[in-house]
This record gives C-alpha cells, structure tokens and sequence, in this order.
C-alpha cells in the first residue's frame, strides 16, 4: 500500500516535468502580412524563402530582418511573430563576413538563424527551432533588397 | 610514504603553476602603447559609434580604434601601429534598441587580441572597456575605457 502511495506521489511529481521535456515546438508558416512587418520600405533588408519557392508569386517569406538581425519576424503556429534579437555571431576572414548566427527568443521558443556568405553575399541559411530537448531545423535560400 | 611523495610532487606542480601564471609570461607578449600619429592608422572614421580606446577615462592616449562593427581596427604593438586580423565578433544584447556586451577577437601573428566594450550606438561619455592579449600560454589584460565621440543632445 505504502508503495502504491509513492508511486503515485513519484508519478504526480514527475509527469508534468516530463511532460514540459518534451515540449513541443511551434509550427512554422509564411508570413501573412509582409508589410506589417515593416520590412517592406529600406535598405538592406533580408528575406528568406523555402527552397523552391523563390519563382513563386505572392507573399512566400518564411524569415524577415533588417540587415543587422534587428526587427525580425517568423510565422509561427499561424500568427506572425516579431522575434527578440537576443545575440549576435560573426565569423570574419580577410575582413569579409563568411558565417553569422543569430540567436532570437519568441516566447519559450529559441531561434538560431544561421547564415553562409559567399563573396560578402548571404546565400544560405539554416533556421533552428529550439525549445528544452525538442528541436527542428530547416534550410531555406536568403537575398537581400537594394 | 607514497602519500607523502604525491603530496609533494603535487604541491610542487601547484607552485610551478600559480608562479607561470603571475609571471603571465609577459616578455613574450608584444607592449602596447599609444598609436603614432606619424604612422598609418585607421582609415577616418565618421560618427559617434567608434572604438576609440584610451588607458585612462577621458584620456587622448589612444592606442586602439576600430569602425563599429569591429573592422579596420588598428593597434600599437611593440611601438608599431599595426592592423589586426578581426576574427569574430559576439554582440549579446541588453536591450531592444541595440545596446549589448561586445566582444572582439582579432590576431597579430601569433597574438590573439580580445577587445570587449559595452556597444552603443553614440558614445557620448567615456566607458570602461578591457584588452586581453594571449599568446602561447602567456596573457595580459589591459583596462581601458571607449572614448566619447559626441555630445550628448
């Protein structure tokens, strides 16, 4: 009986820690309103698309940024998501950018956006969602305006 | 008896250890002083968000300087003002406007330098900075402070 008692204290106490592990990670759209975003004016911005999508017509943005990482937006479980900046990563050679990784918040949810330069130009990057153990990734093609 | 001679070898690593480290090795480690007017430089800054770094607060005794994002930096090494490698840089940032803890790693041949600055947009007052230079095992960090660039509006 007493062994019964402990088990269903352990199980009561563990089950909702187990549970949060294995958090589950938003799912991940396009962008509805580009121009909400404020992205749509300026320089230098920078927006990501699906592999396969760049010739599609329409709003087709799965990433929005100003230049410096600042001001991004995801679509995330269907809403746009404006994402905290929360650190920035630049790898250099000969004075030109080869790697930056930008690390974002939305809410529980951290977003490692990882970007590949060619010739000074962003070309590829990696989108990694992470949330306690759970986490995905994705690849997806970056330009930037202007 | 055993014991004893681990206890002592050990203790005997131990001082050899603490005393490489308050050495720091510095001899190998290049000097670094103020930049020469007289020798090439950084290639004209505009703005209010530089890197100038001085030795004392409110000082002119500039031995450092970089473009915002940590390029074009220049330094005086062993007398000579030299342009270093710029690495990496690592910005975690304290707020929504841009403000964040900067860290800079450039080399010198074999010197790796770390440059680390609160980053703001204007410099309007004179803020504390460190230099860490490292080269095979030896270190030295130097306290310095950003210069102001502009007045406060």
């Amino acid at each position: 009986m007493r062994c019964k008692i402990v088990a269903t204290v352990l199980v009561a106490v563990m089950l909702p820690g187990f549970v949060a592990s294995q958090a589950s990670l938003p799912r991940v759209g396009l962008i509805k309103d580009y121009p909400a975003t404020g992205l749509a004016v300026g320089c230098g911005n920078i927006y990501s698309e699906l592999p396969g999508t760049e010739n599609n017509s329409g709003d087709k943005y799965v990433f929005l940024s100003r230049g410096d990482g600042g001001n991004a937006w995801m679509n995330l479980d269907g809403r746009d998501t404006s994402l905290r900046l929360v650190r920035t990563e630049t790898d250099f050679a000969s004075e030109k950018i080869t790697k930056t990784r930008q690390a974002y918040r939305a809410g529980k949810t951290r977003i490692v956006v990882t970007f590949r330069h060619v010739d000074g130009e962003q070309v590829v990057m990696t989108i990694n969602l992470l949330n306690g153990k759970a986490s995905r990734s994705f690849r997806a093609i970056s330009s930037s305006d202007c | 008896m055993t014991l004893k001679i681990i206890t002592t070898l050990v203790l005997a690593e131990l001082c050899i250890v603490i005393c490489c480290a308050q050495s720091g090795g510095g001899s190998q480690l290049p000097r670094v002083r103020r930049l020469r007017s007289d020798q090439p430089a950084s290639s004209g800054k505009d703005g209010c968000d530089n890197h100038p770094l001085t030795f004392h607060k409110d000082g002119d005794d500039y031995f450092f300087d970089s473009h915002d994002d940590g390029r074009d930096a220049w330094m005086n090494l062993d007398g000579k003002n030299v342009r270093l490698t710029l690495l990496r840089s690592v910005l975690v940032y304290t707020d929504e406007f841009g403000t964040a803890n900067a860290t800079y790693e450039y080399r010198d041949k074999r010197t790796m330098i770390t440059v680390k600055l609160p980053f703001y947009s204007d410099y309007t007052n004179s803020v504390p900075a460190t230099v860490r230079l490292r080269r095979d095992g030896s270190m030295r960090t130097y306290k310095a402070f950003v210069a102001a660039q502009c007045d406060a509006l």
